[in-house]
């Protein structure tokens, strides 16, 4: 790979810093909020992060496919 | 100036989470720990951090699809390992609460192979260079079959 290849890409990357500081912060919240109750993460919590992970995979295979149909004859 | 100066600094912060999330050290977490965000400590809090993780890859990747930025084959096989690793979490979170913690550190040092293996299908895709050129067609014969010697 090229290093201005790379470069380009890790700048694409890194420009989505917004979506990374959210996902850290909103686990970093959790992990905040169970400490100051007194209590670790509970199974619930764990369970709703999965949930959100789950969706953004879901929405990353339909990016994929809108990609496919708009390149299709 | 200043927006340079701004952008530099996002990238600088950005470039810290990463190498924090990934868990490269306790430098990260220390920097982590000034602006607010806790390191993960416990197994649930890396478990944690861990979906963190997939959301962030799975969101950047469906971005950079959208912007033409990685290509098709290259967004399949990261959404391919992300369900991997989706899954690996969802069983390290089973074994913590149900198995008494058996068989955790396993999933979690397997997600950590998968993520490094993400990293590497997405810094060897080429689209965001060049557009791939026409491959050139082989020479056939006049019934079609390639042309040998």
């Amino acid at each position: 790979m090229e290093p201005a290849t790379a470069f380009k890409l890790v700048i694409s990357i890194l420009s989505h810093a917004d979506q990374l500081v959210s996902a850290a912060k909103k686990a970093s919240e959790v992990i905040s909020n169970a400490a100051e109750a007194g209590r670790e993460v509970t199974r619930d919590e764990l369970m709703q992060a999965a949930g959100d992970s789950q969706t953004a995979i879901d929405a990353l295979d339909q990016a994929i496919t809108a990609v496919e149909d708009e390149q299709e004859p | 100036m200043e927006r340079r100066w701004r952008e530099s600094l996002t990238v600088l912060v950005a470039v810290v989470l990463l190498a924090a999330l990934a868990g490269c050290g306790s430098t990260g977490g220390k920097i982590l720990d000034k602006i607010g965000l806790e390191p993960p400590r416990s197994t649930q809090d890396r478990i944690l951090y861990g979906y963190s993780q997939v959301e962030f890859l799975a969101g950047t990747t469906a971005r950079l699809v959208q912007e033409k930025k990685v290509s098709i084959e290259t967004a399949k096989k990261v959404s391919q390992s992300l369900k991997i690793a989706q899954a690996g979490l969802n069983s390290a979170a089973d074994a913590y609460f149900l198995k008494d913690g058996a068989g955790v550190e396993e999933h979690l040092k397997r997600f950590k192979v998968l993520l490094d293996e993400i990293n590497n299908i997405l810094g060897s895709d080429t689209t965001a260079a060049k557009p791939k050129p026409a491959t050139k067609p082989k020479p056939t014969s006049h019934w079609g079959a390639p042309v040998t010697g």
